[in-house]
């Protein structure tokens, strides 16, 4: 199976499993390729029509897109 | 308070939570600080149910570990205080690998996206709530929100300016509310369902600690004001009155007609003429507690029916003014 890798600011790579869109902002879950356990939300930023990987401003918005893909998910295993 | 079994009174509750917080922090260490623990430990007992002692037996384990590992994430997502931010740019790769690996980190992080955070309070309880039955939960959800923060932005609970807290001279969390920032929560809840508003007053007004007597008419006054200045909340507007007449009914006029002790009303007059539950008598505290106890089940039997009170009493009153304007003229 092909999947996608970023590499994030500790230079380990990071498999992307999902991508979210919440209140217009993206987001990726990313897993760190070697340990399963270590597992980040990252937010895509556009800055000069660029796109860069940076951590989330406050816990609210975590909590907000973790509960958001919790309740996405949900709904995609109802309706199978 | 209120949810607590008998066993478990609000008197010795800070010593639980102490011991609670230590057995979590024991079963998961290095990821939570003792307020998080607990947070944990009162959404532990006040949400999922559990008792203290299910908690020391293990029967939360599982609970506590997917926690803790929503807690790793969280820690290793979001930016501390003192964090430099770092522009990282998005380069993706790809790569060969087994499906199964994915499989498994898709039902990790979704075993633990629907594990309560101990941080999640701020992202509002309706969402929280609208998983559960609501009618139910909601004033469980309020009753652990009223208490969870503790380290987090002075107090910031819903919204900011929610609640203040600050340390009691033994080192305790001391939870001193703000009542304008209980009328914002009451109606930052109440308009996404307006079918809520009842049990939010109802539950804050009990779970405002030893402080309800003296704040309600306060957060009630504020949420006048909201209301009168904001037109989304018109349609609410009408229920602080009569809300504020079931309570007073509740507590003020008429205990024995809801179930209660009115030798009760004498204790609490004196509470409030002493100001503090520590300065009553050890005779007039056991009376508080087993009122508390009595307003739970109380808030029980009224609970499903409290629209239909509030509605028989403001029917009730207003023949009493008409009567009483009919009179005058």
């Amino acid at each position: 199976m092909e999947y996608d890798v970023v590499t994030l600011e500790n230079n380990k790579d990071y498999i992307i499993f999902e991508a979210l869109v919440y209140e217009n902002n993206k987001y990726l879950i990313l897993s760190n390729k070697e340990d399963n356990k270590d597992i980040v939300l990252r937010k895509v930023v556009e800055k000069d029509g660029k796109e860069y990987l940076n951590k989330l401003d406050n816990e609210k918005e975590f909590a907000e897109v973790m509960a958001f893909y919790a309740e996405k998910d949900k709904k995609e295993e109802e309706n199978k | 308070m209120g949810i607590y079994k008998d066993e478990f009174s609000y008197v010795n509750e800070r010593y639980e939570y102490n011991k609670m917080a230590n057995y979590i922090m024991q079963k998961q260490p290095n990821v939570f600080t003792i307020e998080e623990a607990k947070d944990f430990a009162k959404f532990l007992t006040k949400v999922r149910k559990f008792t203290p002692e299910d908690i020391y037996n293990g029967k939360a384990d599982k609970e506590i570990n997917n926690n803790a590992a929503l807690v790793n994430i969280k820690n290793a997502s979001v930016y501390n205080q003192n964090e430099e931010i770092i522009d990282i740019p998005l380069k993706v790769k790809k790569e060969i690998g087994h499906a199964v690996v994915i499989q498994r980190l898709k039902q990790l992080v979704i075993i633990m996206g629907s594990t309560f955070l101990v941080f999640a309070a701020a992202k509002g309880i309706v969402d929280l709530v609208n998983e559960n039955n609501y009618e139910e939960e909601i004033p469980t959800y309020l009753g652990a929100l009223a208490t969870i923060d503790n380290n987090r932005n002075e107090g910031t609970i819903l919204n900011q300016n929610s609640y203040q807290v600050g340390t009691d001279q033994n080192g305790y969390p001391k939870f001193a509310y703000n009542p304008d920032g209980i009328a914002k929560d009451i109606l930052l809840v109440s308009s996404k369902d307006p079918q809520l508003f009842d049990l939010c007053m109802l539950d804050v007004y009990y779970d405002m600690d030893y402080d309800r007597l003296s704040n309600m008419d306060t957060v009630l006054s504020y949420l006048q004001i909201r209301m009168e200045n904001n037109p989304e909340f018109a349609s609410l507007y009408y229920k602080v009155e009569d809300c504020k007449f079931f309570l007073d009914y509740i507590m003020k006029s008429n205990f024995a007609n809801v179930g209660l002790n009115p030798d009760y009303l004498k204790v609490v007059e004196a509470y409030k003429t002493k100001g503090s539950f520590q300065n009553l008598s050890s005779q007039d505290q056991k009376v508080i507690e087993e009122l508390m106890s009595s307003i739970e089940e109380v808030k029980l039997k009224l609970g499903k029916n409290l629209k239909e009170e509030i509605e028989t009493l403001v029917q009730e009153r207003d023949a009493s003014r008409e009567l009483s304007q009919g009179g005058r003229h």
